[in-house]
């Protein structure tokens, strides 16, 4: 049971090397890029770069964590606990549930409102939905099957 | 759901935080069990009440579970 939790800690470690590897990457190479690609306002400029610092941070943290996790038997345990934990899984499902249905509550009027002004954003938001929706259908049907 | 977990807990001369830990959850699930604010699951009750040495029915209190004394079930 351990042995695959320390596993699957790996996994993520990897996993989360990867996505900064590739974050990075991509905004390395459209930075670098800048003056090819059309002109942006100055505002979503900083917030590209807010969310890539950001991103990086957060991405930084987990991987020094779960290091940290695995070299520490005690450390493990409690958080092998902490994920499995019956009450924590409830409150996170309850919670995603909420989520979950609030997002496609906003994101459906978003796309209504945005209509009205700008055909870009209207369509951008459709496809989120859609998709969205997509996941959702797909998501159920799978977990339907293998429960 | 009513539980003698914290009658037990003390008999027996356990911290919250012991019984997580031996049980296998958080201290904050053995809190919400005594104070009634959380149903456990079948595995989760089973594990107490062997560590307890006795059955499900003698720690957990199914009086108030709708459907179970009324002659419906």
């Amino acid at each position: 049971m351990m042995e695959v939790f320390k596993e699957t800690l790996r996994k993520r470690v990897r996993f989360f090397f990867f996505v900064l590897i590739f974050a990075t990457s991509i905004t390395s190479i459209l930075t670098v890029n800048r003056n090819r690609l059309p002109n942006v306002p100055e505002f979503i400029k900083g917030f590209q770069v807010g969310v890539f610092i950001g991103l990086s941070l957060i991405i930084l943290y987990f991987i020094s964590n779960y290091i940290a996790t695995l070299r520490n038997e005690e450390v493990l345990r409690k958080k092998y606990i902490e994920e499995t934990d019956e009450r924590n899984q409830l409150i996170v499902y309850k919670s995603s549930q909420g989520i979950y249905v609030g997002m496609l509550i906003l994101l459906s009027l978003a796309t209504v409102v945005s209509g009205f002004f700008n055909g870009t954003v209207f369509f951008t938001l459709l496809l989120s939905l859609v998709l969205m929706l997509l996941l959702t259908i797909i998501t159920f049907i799978y977990n339907d099957k293998m429960n | 759901m009513k539980t003698r977990i914290q009658e037990l807990r003390k008999k027996n001369k356990l911290s919250q935080d012991e019984l997580a830990s031996i049980v296998g959850v958080t201290r904050q699930t053995i809190t919400s069990l005594e104070g009634e604010k959380y149903t456990a699951s079948l595995v989760l009750a089973y594990k107490i009440s062997k560590y307890f040495g006795l059955s499900i029915e003698e720690v957990f209190d199914f009086s108030e579970v709708e459907g179970i004394n009324d002659g419906s079930i």
